[in-house]
């Protein structure tokens, strides 16, 4: 009796973990699909002038037999400047707002902030683009389609992610290290400057390079925004292309080599992300590693 | 003797938790003065207080007064006060992201002291009063947290001397330490 007891219960315990393996698989299949598809049908795309050339006219060989293969050397310039100028804004304002909530925040304003930054990035990123379109168009036509306007774009996508994960950072460094400092009679501007930000830096390039992922990748706010340019960098106030924007709109468009070249986008873009995903997870275990130590 | 700090009818409350009523004693000038009691009853409550450093817990509350050379602290500026009277604290705390050498130096780096002597003549003389000179003399880049515990809270100490406080205070700096670290760091204590 006893036996098959056991017996019963370690049958189910393997039936359980058959069925735990298999919702991995399942959850993994999405993500290499999009993995295998986008190196199969990506790496032909790659060519010699794919890093280099701006967008080529469109064409399909069945039609015509000299079909330019161009590139997306554009495309990816775009979306650094746009990710540069989106950066420059975001991450002051961000980590300041992050030094705001952690040191200062512990009243209402701060809880009101901080309320507001969760509600923020829930935002719909169509939303911002409107929005930013919108407030563009107030202030100066010319800059309605422009890298500019693309950057304020990513920028506000940008912000509440590094505002709370600065916040979150800086909350992580122990209140014996401010106190230390503090005892030592360093003004409380100084302390949070220059020991608390440094004690938090792993946690602050962790939260920087994950919003810049994030608004690398964002597609809809971009569309009112810069527009995208089929010629390289022309000027802060003209439309600027990105890569986000190649795939969106080469990849519906019915030209074989812009679909070539939306897919080789896509494989980069992928490539992109993972390199940030992996410098910062570099940055978060510097961190944890210097502190396993202590 | 003459008393260098008084505290005169201390009260201290962490929310509606009362943890002192009606401290009243002196500290004499040059000497050692020991607090001692169970834990929980307010010794490290009481010794915050005489920097300043209690009222930095959020809902924490003060009366009374601490003199320091007949002086209401409560009366002067709160960083000031914590300059002249310094603290090292129950566990070892030296700033993770800096070496011995930054640590020692903290103090007077960041109150504007520039000078690279100074600087390397004060941490000197602040690692060699704290016993800790030579154990570090050839690593003070090293990082503060790669020393062993008993050096950290040495290391704590230099740190806290490095500024010239006019008084010391001490929040049971061995509670974590081995025996042969507490040895070390009572010598010091009577050194000083």
């Amino acid at each position: 009796m006893k036996f098959d007891r056991d017996r019963r219960r370690r049958v189910i315990d393997y039936a359980m973990g058959v069925a735990a393996l298999g919702c991995v698989v399942l959850a993994l299949v999405p993500l290499g699909g999009v993995l295998f598809e986008a190196t199969v049908r990506g790496l032909p795309a790659i060519s010699g002038t794919f890093f280099t050339a701006n967008q080529p006219a469109p064409c399909d060989r069945a039609v015509t037999s000299d079909c330019q293969a161009g590139g997306i050397g554009n495309a990816i310039q775009g979306t650094l400047i746009l990710i540069t100028i989106a950066a420059a804004i975001a991450l002051p304002l961000g980590i300041a707002g992050g030094i705001y909530l952690s040191e200062y925040g512990h009243n209402r304003l701060g809880v009101t902030v901080r309320f507001a930054m969760d509600v923020m990035s829930g935002i719909p990123s169509i939303v911002i683009g409107i929005f930013v379109y919108t407030l563009v168009l107030t202030l100066n036509r010319q800059f309605v389609f422009s890298a500019v306007s693309g950057g304020v774009a990513l920028a506000v996508i940008m912000l509440p992610v590094v505002a709370r994960t600065s916040e979150e950072a800086l909350r992580l460094v122990p209140v014996t290290t401010r106190e230390a400092a503090l005892a030592l009679g360093i003004p409380k501007f100084k302390v949070t400057l220059r020991v608390v930000l440094a004690s938090a830096r792993g946690g602050l390039v962790t939260g920087g390079l994950l919003a810049v992922a994030r608004a690398a990748g964002e597609t809809a706010p971009l569309i009112m925004t810069a527009f995208g340019n089929p010629f390289g960098f022309q000027g802060f106030d003209h439309p600027i292309a990105s890569l986000t924007f190649v795939i969106f709109y080469y990849g519906t468009s019915a030209y074989e080599n812009w679909q070539g070249l939306a897919w080789g986008a896509t494989l980069i873009l992928i490539l992109i992300m993972l390199a940030i995903s992996i410098a910062a997870r570099i940055a978060l275990r510097s961190r944890f590693g210097s502190r396993e130590n202590a | 003797m003459t008393a260098k700090m008084e505290v005169r009818g201390l009260s201290a409350w962490y929310g509606a938790k009362r943890a002192l009523d009606g401290v009243t004693f002196d500290v004499g000038e040059n000497s050692v003065t020991a607090i001692i009691g169970p834990s929980g009853c307010g010794k490290s409550t009481l010794i915050r207080c005489m920097n300043r450093m209690h009222e930095l817990v959020p809902k924490a509350k003060v009366e009374g007064q601490v003199l320091l050379d007949g002086k209401n602290v409560y009366d002067l500026d709160a960083v000031a006060v914590r300059r002249r009277v310094g603290m090292v604290f129950q566990k070892a705390n030296p700033f993770p992201t800096m070496s011995v050498y930054d640590n020692v130096a903290a103090g007077l780096r960041l109150n504007g002291v520039r000078d690279r002597d100074t600087l390397d003549a004060t941490v000197e003389k602040s690692l060699k009063l704290a016993a800790l000179w030579d154990e570090v003399k050839e690593g003070v880049d090293a990082s503060g947290v790669s020393l062993s515990g008993g050096q950290q809270q040495r290391l704590c100490i230099a740190r806290a001397l490095a500024v010239e406080p006019e008084v010391l205070l001490m929040d049971e700096p061995c509670s974590a330490l081995d025996p042969i670290a507490t040895a070390k760091i009572e010598d010091l204590i009577f050194d000083l």
